[in-house]
């Protein structure tokens, strides 16, 4: 075995990987070769030291956000029969920042890309509520709740529009 | 007519048993128990908040489709944390990140590690209390690469045999063993760096 | 004298009636103004000492649709609009809205930030009804501009 090996075997004696007579064969051999003690000695330390020191961390979000994802996922798949199909990428930015209400059919939401050719939108998104975008690289997207007694805009633009235009806002 | 029953006071087997037979406020009681650990546990592996929030969410999805699955031979946020960590696996597959790893691949294969890194003699429970070292080791690991911090997490915190993490994990016993070793040498080398950059040793 | 009497019956009759439509005339164009707050607010994950926290309605319906934690106040202005009238008015150095009454409730809001205006929402806004534009701010927040109806 190379030096490299023995170290290996090494840590196997101390994670307990290594059982019978290679473990007493190579315990005997450590007994006799400092370094190799020394290397124990090491392993055993960091073992110690790394098993009992995972960081508690408090979840980033409110528990309400949080559960309602979980039970809308549930019951949805529940409702489908079948694995959810992954986010698409558009969408997965969208329920990142947005907690689905309680049940599927009261989520109202329409997702607008702007149109490219079309600087100045006219969107019409129901009989009572319009929408107009004057800028071609803000896209929008709209919600609202189901008892209507919330509608929503979120502006989404790149970060050198949140530099140029909405960092300024907070001064 | 039936009162309904407390759950925040409930013992985990009888949420368990109530959740298995379809009532999703006692599962929501056990999210709410144990929501922080399983978050950590994500975080610990992915070392992103969002990811983490997304996995360890997916994580209890999971969890409820597999409770029938669940016969309490470890307890339930031991079994939920399982799931969690296996998908993040899953996750950091699809999220390869080959060039740093296969740095650190190179490291290992030729064998520089224990030139290049020295045996820290230094005991730094010696100089920090609990807290302060947790943070220290918390720290050291999210500077690993992903797989180094993987079969840490997989051995040190799940406490998995060499053989169930090379499946896990895709790969030999012989590469777990490695990895590890390596993982825990660097872990010496930057806590002894973090204990020198703070003056607590020389 | 039964002539003179049935005369002046008449005038005083019509002017009456006369007194009642100016009066009804009055009551309806102070019906069609409308009061609207307009509140600038930020939502954070960590909380921000020292601000101002939006009120626990508002704070309650931002957290339901949004992940942020904490919701501050960065400023308030209570909107008196006469009807068909514009009223502008700056919520932050460079942040401000033009509000149009439309009559009716209903509301037109242009957002316009540095003086250049990014869009124009309208809709019909009733008591209790809240209307919202949002977008993302620097690290992990969110600028709210929420307004709903003054009662």
């Amino acid at each position: 075995m190379n030096e490299n090996e023995i170290q290996l075997k090494v840590q196997a004696l101390v994670d307990g990987e290594l059982t019978g007579r290679e473990a007493e064969a190579l315990q005997q051999r450590i007994n006799d070769d400092a370094k190799l003690q020394h290397l124990h000695a090491k392993l055993t330390q960091m073992r110690g030291l790394i098993a009992d020191s995972e960081l508690p961390r408090p979840l980033p979000e409110s528990r309400d956000f949080y559960w309602n994802k979980i039970a809308e996922t549930i019951e949805h798949e529940k409702r489908a029969g079948e694995r959810a199909a992954p986010p698409t990428p558009a969408s997965r930015w969208l329920l990142r920042w947005l907690a689905p209400v309680a049940g599927v059919s009261a989520l109202v939401l329409l997702l607008t890309l702007q149109q490219p050719t079309a600087p100045d939108l006219g969107i019409t998104l129901n009989s009572d509520h319009e929408l107009e975008m004057s800028d071609d690289e803000i896209d929008v997207m709209t919600y609202n709740s189901d008892d209507d007694s919330m509608s929503i805009v979120w502006l989404d633009y790149s970060m050198d529009i949140q530099r140029d235009y909405m960092e300024l806002w907070l001064d | 007519m039936p009162s309904l029953p407390d759950y925040s006071t409930a013992e985990e087997p009888q949420l368990v048993n109530w959740a298995k037979g379809g009532d999703l406020q006692s599962f929501e009681e056990l999210v709410s128990r144990y929501r922080d650990r399983a978050y950590a546990r994500a975080f610990s592996i992915m070392r992103n908040e969002d990811l983490a929030v997304d996995l360890s969410q997916n994580a209890w999805v999971k969890a409820w489709q597999r409770l029938a699955q669940f016969h309490g031979e470890a307890s339930f946020p031991t079994w939920l944390n399982r799931i969690v960590t296996n998908l993040c696996l899953d996750e950091l597959r699809r999220r390869k990140r080959a060039r740093m790893d296969s740095i650190e691949e190179i490291e290992e294969a030729t064998g520089p590690v224990e030139n290049r890194m020295e045996i820290q003699e230094v005991d730094p429970m010696e100089r920090l209390n609990r807290e302060e070292l947790r943070e220290r080791i918390d720290a050291a690991m999210a500077k690993l690469s992903d797989n180094h911090r993987t079969v840490l997490v997989l051995y040190e915190y799940e406490q998995i045999e060499y053989k169930h993490i090379a499946e896990k994990m895709g790969t030999s016993i012989g590469t777990v063993m490695s990895r590890l070793f390596y993982a825990r040498k660097k872990m010496a080398a930057l806590l002894g760096e973090t204990l020198k950059r703070d003056g607590l040793i020389e | 004298m039964t002539l003179l009497r049935r005369h002046n019956l008449n005038r005083v009759t019509f002017l009456m009636v006369l007194l009642l439509f100016a009066g009804g005339g009055l009551a309806s164009v102070q019906a069609d103004s409308i009061t609207v707050n307009a509140r600038l607010v930020l939502g954070t994950s960590k909380e921000k000492q020292g601000s101002k926290k939006v009120s626990e309605s508002i704070r309650k319906r931002l957290a339901k649709v949004f992940k942020w934690m904490h919701y501050h106040q960065l400023s308030s202005k209570k909107l008196t609009i006469d009807d068909s009238k514009i009223v502008t008015s700056k919520l932050s150095k460079n942040a401000s809205i033009k509000v149009t009454n439309q009559k009716n409730g209903k509301v037109s809001v242009s957002l316009f930030s540095g003086g250049k205006m990014l869009l124009q929402k309208t809709q019909t806004l009733r008591s209790g009804q809240y209307m919202v534009l949002a977008g993302k701010s620097t690290g992990d927040s969110a600028w709210f501009i929420v307004l709903s109806k003054s009662n």
